[in-house]
């Protein structure tokens, strides 16, 4: 069964008098219940306006979409209390209310009540590590703290689909991994998660599907793996140590392979087509290997690739 | 006997389904207002779970009693249950002007107020749980009139008090309205909050009864809805000492002006909330 299903959604904000921004130009996508779509795009791309639509906090000027088999603008009040969001951008607690209040707050409005909320509350506080923390006001708590009590609020109704708006923007590597972590265990439970992200390693990582938003267009979308394989121009990357490091890398060159040299390291990049092997055997024939080792593509490669090295593009400004 | 069956002999289908509907409307009001009730109880428990913050309400409400008191009491020799009374009306209208806007201003940045949205059957509650901290007056209420108590001077038309306080917020409901529309949809005006509050206190306080008494201003004031119910408090809470319009006529004024002035500021409110829907909310967009 299909959690999301989008069919040419199209979504244009006036700005000025005679300014449009064209925001969304038909997307269709669909991601399968229970596993998690990557939502990717520069900024400005539209990946937020496609949460705040499907969210039902903005109404699409042309388009279809479904949650959950429930059309969003005519059957949204049947869906809303099965869904949630969450961001770091904003964090959809009331900020001068502790953390136990808030959940408790949202958990009594969600229907829960007596034990059965109790014992919610204290499995998400114990989840996200926030028992310490659950008497602090939420405009008291650090970055990381409020991201945490944020994607509580979020699962007190146990979501079947959980949109995350960028939530590991701005905060710190160790958090934003424990939040992968998190991300990951919901994702285990069952609940479908739409994950926008600016983040390649971390929509690589956590991602079963990709889409990518490209000034309000999807320019590409599938499974992680099928995304990878189509879209990434290289096939490998292979990292040498060796006593001629420059030597090698005139060589390599000379046999047509891109090649970059740089503080004693030589990087192969392998483009489609081309063979691990014969590398290796150029290699070892010109220089005494120390250290090697083969890269597989990356994200980041497939954004540079479908956005160019200059980055990506905000949503168009239209006259009249 | 079928137990459907057993019902359609006894009720009839129709009285049935009017049953069926009749409940599904009952749930409807009841989760309403259970909801409010929710958001107003634990709004509480957090005002109330830390000392330093419940004071500041007290202490808040003493400094606006002052800011009325001492000028008063310096420029003339009025007896303290009008001071009690001017300050009390003042809070008052101040209050019932953001009845339904405080519910939205300042709710929408941190995004709890979309996420009551999925929560809440109806936002209505959220209005509602709004509503029931005016109960919070009570303090300015019994600040405005413990020194005239003390004084001798106090003397109070309870069912007269009863009617303008209900009148006052009635008649408050459609500027409420209007700010909160103006706030989702035009021009987010959170920031103003603190300085409009503070200068219609005054306005209320010393600007609409120096007004009433004084004439070319009198005819231009009488239009607001607060004149009136500015005049019908200082009536109730003075024991009919002061009296600055004829009251009947207030009354009559703020229940006409309630019946004409909310139906159009509602209407303005959902186009307000559509604008919302399709460019974002005022203080959202890029």
């Amino acid at each position: 069964m299909l959690a999301i299903k989008v069919s040419n959604l199209v979504k244009v904000f006036k700005i000025k008098r005679n300014k449009k921004i064209v925001a969304l130009r038909g997307i269709t996508f669909s991601l399968p219940k229970g596993h998690i779509l990557g939502y990717l795009g520069p900024n400005g791309a539209g990946k937020t306006t496609t949460i705040r639509i499907l969210t039902g906090f903005l109404e699409p000027d042309d388009g279809y979409a479904e949650l959950l088999g429930y059309d969003i603008s005519r059957e949204f009040e049947r869906v809303k209390h099965i869904i949630n969001i969450m961001s770091t951008e904003r964090t959809y607690l009331i900020e001068n209310m502790t953390i136990e209040r808030n959940l408790r707050l949202f958990g009594r409005l969600y229907g829960f009540r007596g034990l059965e909320l109790k014992r919610r509350i204290n499995e998400l506080l114990e989840f996200f590590d926030l028992k310490e923390h659950k008497d602090k006001r939420i405009y008291e708590l650090s970055r990381g703290l409020r991201v945490r009590s944020s994607l509580c609020r979020a699962l007190i109704n146990y979501p079947e689909v959980l949109f995350l708006d960028e939530p590991t923007s701005g905060i710190d590597v160790i958090c934003a991994e424990q939040i992968r972590s998190y991300i990951r265990k919901i994702s285990r439970e069952g609940t479908t998660i739409f994950l926008a992200t600016h983040n390649m390693y971390e929509a690589q990582r956590l991602s079963d599907y990709l889409a990518f938003l490209d000034r309000g267009r999807i320019i590409a979308y599938g499974r992680t793996e099928e995304i990878l394989e189509k879209f990434s121009p290289l096939e490998k990357v292979v990292r040498i140590k060796c006593d001629k490091p420059r030597e090698l890398a005139k060589h390599l060159l000379s046999e047509g392979y891109e090649v970059e040299e740089k503080g004693g390291e030589v990087r192969v990049r392998l483009r489609r087509g081309q063979e691990l092997n014969p590398l290796l055997v150029e290699i070892a024939s010109t220089a005494r290997i120390d250290f090697i080792s083969v890269v597989e593509p990356s994200l980041e490669e497939v954004f540079k690739h479908l956005y160019g090295r200059g980055g990506g593009h905000g949503g168009e400004e239209l006259g009249r | 006997m079928g137990e459907k069956n057993l019902a359609d002999s006894v009720l009839g289908v129709g009285s049935l389904k009017r049953a069926s509907g009749l409940s599904k409307v009952t749930d409807y009001w009841f989760k309403v207002l259970e909801d409010s009730w929710v958001i107003f109880k634990i709004e509480m428990e957090e005002l109330f779970s830390r000392v330093g913050d419940a004071l500041m309400f007290f202490v808040q409400f003493l400094i606006m009693y002052f800011t009325v008191m001492l000028p008063l009491k310096l420029v003339g020799a009025k007896p303290l249950s009008e001071i009690g009374a001017l300050f009390f009306a003042a809070m008052l209208n101040t209050s019932a002007i953001f009845q339904f806007a405080d519910a939205i201003l300042g709710r929408i940045r941190s995004g709890v107020y979309e996420a009551f949205r999925l929560a809440l059957k109806s936002m209505l509650s959220l209005y509602l749980a709004n509503l029931y901290t005016s109960w919070m007056l009570l303090v300015a209420f019994v600040i405005g009139f413990i020194p005239a108590a003390l004084e001798g001077s106090l003397a109070i038309d309870l069912p007269v008090f009863i009617v303008a306080f209900i009148l006052t917020f009635l008649s408050n409901a459609s500027i409420s309205i209007v700010i909160a529309g103006i706030h989702i949809a035009y021009k987010p005006i959170r920031g103003f909050r603190g300085i409009i509050g503070l200068i219609l206190y005054f306005l209320f306080a010393y600007g609409i009864p120096y007004c009433l008494k004084n004439d070319p201003w009198r005819r231009i004031v009488l239009v607001l809805p607060q004149a009136h119910s500015t005049s019908l408090i200082l009536y109730s809470l003075t024991a009919h000492k002061v009296v600055l319009t004829d009251p009947l006529f207030s009354m009559l004024y703020l229940v006409i002006f309630t019946v004409v002035t909310i139906p159009p500021s509602l209407k303005m409110y959902f186009k307000a909330e559509r604008i919302a829907k399709k460019y974002g909310f005022a203080s959202l967009r890029r």
